[in-house]
């Protein structure tokens, strides 16, 4: 056990350590059911977390239905080869011309999406 | 929930937002989160039960941005420390205030008067140190935490970090000199 001194003296590196040993040694567990229900009361109050708790895993049946829903429409009014010719028409351009400014919106769209992509991941890791 | 290992705990807590799962987390590591906000705010208990309660929310908030590269602790920490060293800013607590506010404030009820003692010198000579000098050397003396370590949960450099040390260890020593062997 350390002696309090009242005289101005100072301790070494070593002594220092020994110093924080003895009180992390000495600390007693703080762990208490209050301060975690009290915690927890917190999360259930606060809406953003609120909305976590909820049990999403019941209804996501209700994206299938959703989706068999939406083909079957989709497939009821255009026949499955038509509907692929369409979106290959709409997709592929029948003429591709390479000019200065269509590389330099390509590039500058590619940058864009880069930053974007960086700065999503960022803010993702920043506490 | 007791015998669940840590890793499933969050991932119940992660996937699903399972509060139970995240309550057991809270659990297991209020105590060292409590402790080390006690020694940073110079012993306030209810202001260290605050923070530490609002570092398990955000960390509840931002559980989907855990990557699990580091320790669940020392993510936590990261989070405590950052609100920590918020709290210092928007109170403008630089030291002589705080010694000022605190200095007439009784006791703190904690068994053992020889450990209070101790437990509250440390904490006052942490508190004449900057806020973020004084989390450097908390990690570092109480937590026992490496350099890089401290670096990744603080988010500073490592040069920073090491300033923090060769600066702030004889501050420290003086500071405690009273309690030489």
């Amino acid at each position: 056990m350390n002696d309090k001194h009242t005289d101005k003296q100072q301790l070494d590196s070593n002594q220092l350590e020994n110093l924080f040993a003895q009180a992390r040694e000495q600390q007693t567990p703080l762990a208490g059911d209050e301060f975690t229900a009290s915690v927890m009361r917190r999360l259930s109050a606060d809406k953003r977390t609120a909305i976590l708790s909820t049990p999403r895993r019941a209804w996501r049946w209700l994206d299938a239905v959703g989706l068999g829903l939406g083909t079957a429409a989709c497939f009821s009014f255009v026949q499955p080869t038509e509907l692929l010719l369409w979106v290959s028409n709409a997709l592929l351009p029948e003429t591709v011309v390479i000019s200065p400014l269509s590389i330099l919106a390509a590039t500058g769209t590619l940058g864009l999406l880069a930053i974007s992509a960086w700065w999503a991941t960022e803010g993702q890791s920043r506490i | 929930m007791k015998n669940i290992a840590e890793a499933q705990l969050l991932d119940r807590s992660i996937m699903s937002g399972d509060q139970l799962a995240f309550a057991e987390l809270v659990k297991r590591h209020q105590s060292g989160l409590r402790y080390s906000l006690r020694q940073l705010t110079r012993w306030d208990e209810a202001l260290a039960d605050d923070l530490a309660q609002e570092t398990f929310i955000r960390a509840y908030q931002k559980l989907h941005s855990f990557r699990g590269d580091a320790k669940f602790s020392s993510w936590l920490y990261r989070i405590g420390y950052n609100l920590f060293l918020q709290h210092c800013r928007k109170k403008q607590l630089d030291t002589e205030e705080l010694h000022d506010e605190r200095h007439s404030e009784p006791a703190p009820d904690v068994a053992g008067a020889q450990d209070t003692d101790l437990q509250r010198a440390i904490a006052e000579a942490l508190a004449t140190l900057s806020p973020e000098a004084r989390s450097v050397m908390h990690l570092s003396l109480h937590r026992q935490c490496t350099q890089q370590e401290i670096s990744t949960i603080m988010g500073i450099p490592l040069g920073t970090v090491k300033t923090h040390i060769n600066r702030s260890k004889p501050l420290l020593q003086a500071q405690l000199g009273a309690w030489r062997e």
